[in-house]
């Protein structure tokens, strides 16, 4: 029969107290910080993947940043356009009323001194600047891209192209050469414009009415550009909507990897706590059995 | 039998009997001492007188005091002395290196690596941009400052190590030192000197919390050495410990052995357990390693941008910048470069000075290089300086899931140790360990003998009495 010397349920008792209060302090951490993952050695082989996430989420903010950036610069070239399309909709009524003989000199005069207004105006827009940013002037931003008589551009024909997911990069430009200038075969909304004012001066109504059908090709011109534009606010809305779905998916397995589950924590905390307790009271047992008691 | 041979008997049970209730006394008095042997005393029956053909017992005596020792016991116990000694060290620093990396703040590296590669994904929305373009250089100062804080922490923490194992040799050489006084002690000592043999028992269980040691107690000697064979106390002999720096360790030290005036031998890759162990272990393979990883991804991330952005072209149209200072050619290649990280002097103040556009002819509003570094963050390709291939946030994964795994492994092994250790403690007990029970009824046994020779010898006085009374009247 082995014997028990009195020190070992002392020092049992010991052991077990230690390890169960570790145990009970363990417990608690998860239910104060709201976290299974505390510390790399919490879960070693979900570290990885749990802070990879969390850079995910990081860079979810920045693309919905990048978003947000995006949307201003196609919203303003998008409505800067529109505001160009209106003007060229009152040139081509100006043009036609101008290929009229019958027109006085005076009439003729407000022609034409409308449409040199309206090419300053457009002028104006097809300079449009974003902050310091010349809108259409590709990647020649801080150069004004239309300047002179006749008007020349100084700009590139580069488009910006905006990240705005890991994957997916969105047009936020249009290329002001081809669109104003007609740069790769379309028409010089500017000179189609000082050519109406020549032509509608001189009553020349062949030139005249071959300068409208130019007026139409400019407003393609202008139309495709918006189109283009549409285009990328499809883009950007099925990033924002791919961002959002990703954002909940990452967010639920971050979740997952790191949130405490309060019920099985708060149960275990308590089943920990339990056993603490009872291994107090047995050590206040073990050491009241002694022969010692039974002399007194 | 002669009426005094009854004074004699009595005397020497009053004698024995006494000698066992100090025995017991003492076994009680050390009950709670973990160290302690409990003893145990041996009675003899004297050899008889012969008188007149008759053969007459002389009583009782003392014939030894022993202590209740099992060899196999201490031994297993000063092995798991040992493992535990080694399993405290890794768990303790390893458990403090993790606290390095504060990365579930939301505030370590893990996050500045993401916000940096944001902050290019951002300028190359609007690369004309100089507060986007500053953004740049916030992001890039932010992960260096970590990259500088990680650094110093881990180099710190080795110091520490290494600090721990500098104090821990003179207390190893201390150890020796008494347990060769211990043994020359012994030898002089005239009794079986049972409280020096389990001091020097317990010194040999220190001893084995600093390094692996093996012993033979023949006699009143007990020769100790390595369990590579090195003697550290033989007879007379004390071996010696040392520390020297080694330059090739960051100047860090390595333990040198020597023994009877021998050259000294490093000895740092022959000890297999204790503490030293552990703690050569934290600061070399764990930290040591760490620290080569982290270094490994600040030159990994400083050189994949400068050869992105020094093909860029600044607002300036300047090429040929670096963002990030180059490392000077050492080897390996990342040496200390999470320490040495910073920001080229060209760019560190001048948000123009970023080169973002592919080509002179794109600036300001060409993109191209800042597309290309934030595309960067995707790439798991990355060519590590140490020759392995990865993404930069897949080797940061791995490094934390290292640190880790190392830390639960350590921690997880230190309790299984420490389970072992306290099982053996429990043997020990159960074999060594006093039962106040057992030794309080030894006493009164012992206490009932001495009483009823104590009434023999007053009987006999009585009788004695009676005798002269009757021959004086």
């Amino acid at each position: 029969m082995p014997r028990v010397g009195t020190a070992y349920n002392i020092l049992l008792a010991k052991q077990h107290m230690e390890k169960n209060r570790l145990a009970h302090t363990k417990a608690l951490e998860p239910l104060a910080t709201g976290r299974v993952i505390n510390r790399p050695s919490d879960e070693p082989s979900r570290i990885a993947e749990y802070f990879r996430q969390m850079g995910e989420v990081t860079r979810i903010e920045q693309f919905d940043l990048n978003v947000s950036t995006a949307r201003t610069r196609v919203n303003v070239t998008d409505s800067t356009l529109s505001s160009i399309g209106e003007l060229l909709n009152e040139v081509y009524e100006l043009a036609l009323q101008g290929n009229d003989q019958t027109l006085t000199p005076e009439e003729l005069s407000y022609l034409t001194s409308r449409l040199t207004d309206l090419k300053a105006d457009i002028t104006d827009l097809a300079n449009t600047k974003l902050g310091n940013i010349y809108v259409f002037s590709g990647y020649k931003s801080s150069t004004q891209p239309f300047t002179g008589t006749p008007t020349v551009f100084n700009g590139d024909s580069n488009t910006i192209n905006v990240k705005v997911t890991s994957t997916k990069q969105v047009r936020v430009s249009i290329d002001g050469d081809e669109t104003f200038m007609g740069g790769g075969g379309g028409v010089d909304i500017f000179d189609t414009i000082d050519d109406l004012v020549t032509s509608i001066q001189a009553r020349d109504e062949v030139a005249v009415g071959s300068l409208i059908t130019d007026v139409l090709q400019a407003q393609d011109q202008i139309n495709t550009a918006r189109a283009t534009m549409a285009n990328s606010t499809k883009g950007l809305d099925t990033a924002e909507n791919t961002l959002a779905e990703l954002n909940v998916q990452i967010s639920e397995r971050v979740s997952v990897l790191s949130d405490v589950d309060v019920a099985t924590a708060t149960a275990d905390l308590g089943f920990k706590e339990f056993t603490l307790k009872s291994s107090l009271a047995v050590a206040r047992r073990v050491m009241e059995v002694q022969l010692q008691s039974f002399f007194e | 039998m002669g009426l005094f041979t009854i004074f004699g008997t009595s005397l020497r049970a009053l004698n024995a009997y006494s000698g066992a209730m100090g025995v017991v006394a003492n076994n009680i008095a050390n009950s709670s001492n973990e160290n302690y042997s409990r003893q145990r005393v041996e009675f003899e029956t004297l050899p008889p007188d012969n008188i007149g053909g008759f053969e007459t017992g002389r009583g009782i005596s003392l014939a030894s005091i022993s202590q209740i020792v099992n060899g196999v016991i201490e031994q297993r116990l000063n092995e798991s002395t040992q493992d535990l000694g080694e399993d405290e060290a890794k768990a303790e620093y390893l458990s403090s290196i993790e606290n390095i990396f504060n990365e579930v703040s939301g505030n370590g590296l893990s996050d500045s690596i993401a916000q940096f590669f944001n902050s290019w994904t951002a300028a190359s929305a609007e690369p004309e941009n100089l507060t986007v373009r500053q953004n740049v250089l916030n992001a890039a100062t932010n992960m260096i400052d970590i990259f500088h804080t990680y650094s110093a922490a881990l180099a710190n923490a080795r110091t520490s190590v290494d600090l721990e194992i500098k104090n821990a040799i003179p207390e190893v050489n201390n150890v020796l030192t008494q347990i060769a006084d211990l043994n020359q002690k012994i030898v002089d000592s005239e009794t079986d000197a049972l409280s020096l043999r389990d001091e020097r028992r317990r010194l040999i269980n220190e001893l084995g919390e600093y390094i692996d040691v093996t012993y033979l107690e023949s006699g009143d000697q007990m020769q100790v050495y390595t369990t590579s064979g090195l003697p550290l106390v033989n007879n007379s002999n004390v071996a010696t410990l040392s520390t020297v720096v080694d330059v090739t360790n960051d100047n860090l030290v390595d333990i040198y052995y020597s023994i009877g005036g021998s050259a000294a031998a490093d000895i740092s890759d022959q000890i297999q357990s204790g503490r030293l162990k552990g703690l050569i272990a934290a600061r070399d393979t764990h930290a040591g390693a760490y620290q080569n990883r982290l270094d490994d991804l600040a030159y990994t991330v400083a050189t994949q941008i400068n050869t992105q952005h020094s093909a860029g072209y600044n607002l300036s149209g300047n090429t040929g910048i670096n963002f990030f200072t180059a490392f000077a050619v050492v080897a390996p290649v990342y040496s200390d470069a999470a320490r040495l990280i910073s920001l080229d002097a060209t760019v560190s103040t001048t948000p123009s000075a970023l080169a973002l556009s592919s080509n002179a002819a794109d600036i300001p509003g060409g993109n191209g290089v800042a597309l290309n570094i934030a595309a960067l963050y995707d790439s798991t390709s990355i060519a590590f300086g140490a020759g392995t291939t990865n993404s930069f946030m897949g080797h940061w994964g791995d490094l934390l899931a290292t640190v880790g795994n190392d830390t639960a492994l350590a921690q997880s092994n230190l309790d299984f140790t420490q389970s072992v250790l306290d099982q053996i403690n429990l043997e020990r007990t159960q074999e060594s360990g006093v039962n106040v029970d057992e030794e309080q009824i030894n006493l009164i046994k012992f206490q009932a003998a001495y009483e009823a020779s104590g009434r023999m010898i007053k009987i006999a006085d009585s009788i004695l009495e009676t005798l002269i009374n009757a021959l004086v009247s």
